[in-house]
């Protein structure tokens, strides 16, 4: 299960990454767009990204103004501006993604493609990414290189990019001038860039904050927090003060990675935290809250239009999916809005409330997300 | 009916396409309430400076909503009501300094045009009359201009 509000963040991103000037065209104002996260971060949706992806509430620093505005800081030094690294054997990782499907907007630069190893041009770079191609530059250079180094290639040259980048880095090296993206079947995959790279970026925050630890208060490791979610799932979630029959059997099961004893781990600060009653609940429902797991490599869509219906049908027929669902997917493929959706005479008759169609899109990823579940229990020559 | 092989890449992609458009579709329809809270416009601020019914002024009365914190302090003179708005905190010192504004009561009685100082403080002098008086105990707004 992803974390919504994280997700539903993202997405308003990518929005204000495409929205445009009078003239038509999308520019990024990197100190702009840093204070207007800030802000939503700290403030949007009635405080609620506030404690669901900060956890705000678990620092210390719920509290409206100031001290909302200093969790969201501390989130986006932490989060946003953490470098993402290269996973062994891969290519690139999910900033560089954005960073080239950014640069992909940019007027004649459809072509720029990310490059590790071979040759590269040795053209200049287009006048329109001069300047970026000189902070990338400056950036490389500060970042140690392990391996080949890795190049976005446009229109004949070679921009160089860090291994190492962090999702603000992308997004403050978009170029001057971006397209806008206009349909559904252009947004997706940049929505899909954007939700995939702040997932990647806040893995230990938000496993962090999904077990109500503040996330500026422990030292753990990603290895070790899920260690942790496990431990604290085979404990039957987190109670105060429970039976230690109930803990030896979920230590048995699954021990949390660096503690040599259930001792031991109660002793820490950590465990104190968690099983001792003193600290702020969770506010996210434990099973919501397993952040996503961030897959092995990095993550784009590829699938056209076609292709997903036709598999669509395929879900539809092993009835994975129903009527109603084939028909939901369908229109979000072609619709802007979900409010556009709900416009619809179909969609009015089976969903009175604009809410009730939202409950019902859960589901359908639910759904979805309980047969990639079963495809690993049951193996691919059952599918 | 129509039946296929399917391998798990492609289900994880049907899967992340959906949450992608949901989380699209999603972002049209909050735009607007997102946008606003972004960049704040003509922010009213609802000032109730005592309960309904009163007459008189009490010292001070503090506005407080997501983000915004301002204080008005009230000071008589023999001619002259002083009215202080004091933004507090840097979030709000932030957003209301050198920012134009409006001070209106409800009935029309008073309408003051100003500007905060680069601390987010002003200072406004209004006519110490009882009328004055008795119209900004009943609640008055701030409205903060455009740009």
């Amino acid at each position: 299960m992803q974390n919504r509000h994280l997700v539903g963040f993202s997405a308003h991103v990518a929005k204000i990454l495409n929205t445009p000037g009078p003239d038509g065209w999308v520019r990024v104002r990197p100190f702009a767009l840093w204070m207007r996260l800030m802000r939503t971060l700290a403030h949007g949706r009635d405080g609620e990204h506030r404690r669901r992806i900060l956890g705000a509430h678990l620092m210390g620093l719920d509290s409206e103004g100031e001290d909302a505005e200093q969790a969201a800081e501390t989130w986006m030094r932490e989060v946003l501006q953490r470098p993402l690294r290269i996973r062994a054997g891969r290519q690139a990782q999910q900033a560089h993604l954005l960073l080239e499907a950014l640069i992909r907007r940019a007027p004649g630069m459809e072509g720029a493609r990310l490059m590790r190893g071979g040759e590269p041009p040795d053209g200049e770079p287009p006048a329109l990414l001069a300047d970026l191609a000189v902070r990338l530059g400056r950036l490389a250079a500060a970042r140690e290189i392990k391996g080949a180094p890795l190049r976005l290639e446009v229109e004949g040259a070679a921009l160089p990019v860090p291994p190492e980048l962090s999702v603000w880095e992308a997004l403050e090296h978009a170029p001057p001038l971006m397209r806008v993206l206009a349909t559904p079947a252009e947004q997706d995959p940049f929505f899909h860039l954007m939700i995939r790279a702040m997932e990647t970026a806040n893995v230990l925050w938000g496993r962090s904050v999904a077990l109500g630890l503040s996330p500026k208060d422990h030292d753990l490791s990603v290895n070790q927090i899920k260690s942790l979610q496990a431990f604290v799932a085979a404990a039957g979630g987190r109670r105060a003060r429970p039976e230690r029959a109930a803990l030896e059997a979920a230590w048995a099961k699954s021990p949390v990675t660096n503690f040599r004893s259930l001792d031991a781990f109660l002793a820490d600060p950590v465990g104190r935290e968690l099983f001792a009653g003193f600290s702020q609940p969770s506010l996210t429902p434990f099973d919501e809250a397993r952040d996503a797991e961030i897959p092995a490599e990095e993550s784009r869509l590829t699938l056209d239009d076609e292709t997903l219906r036709r598999n669509l049908k395929i879900l539809r027929a092993r009835a994975v999916i129903d009527d109603l669902d084939l028909q939901i997917y369908d229109a979000l493929l072609k619709e802007r809005a979900l409010k556009d959706i709900h416009g619809l005479p179909w969609a009015r008759k089976a969903f009175p409330t604009f809410d009730s169609l939202i409950d019902h899109t859960d589901m359908l990823v639910k759904k979805i997300d309980r047969e990639i579940a079963a495809f690993d229990e049951e193996g691919p020559e059952d599918r | 009916m129509a039946q296929g092989k399917m391998d798990r890449r492609t289900l994880e992609e049907i899967r992340d396409r959906l949450v992608a458009a949901l989380a699209r579709a999603r972002a049209e329809d909050e735009d607007a309430a997102e946008s606003s809270l972004a960049e704040p416009r003509r922010l009213r601020f609802g000032m109730l400076a005592a309960a309904s019914g009163a007459r008189r002024l009490p010292p001070h009365a503090l506005h407080v909503r997501e983000g915004w914190r301002l204080q008005a302090e009230f000071g008589r003179a023999t001619a002259a009501l002083a009215v202080t708005l004091e933004a507090q905190g840097a979030p709000s010192i932030r957003r209301l300094r050198e920012r134009r504004a409006h001070l209106s009561t409800p009935d029309g009685r008073v309408g003051y045009d100003f500007r905060f100082d680069p601390y987010g403080r002003a200072r406004l002098s209004l006519s110490a009359e009882s009328e004055i008086e008795s119209s900004l105990a009943q609640g008055f707004d701030v409205e903060i201009d455009e740009g």
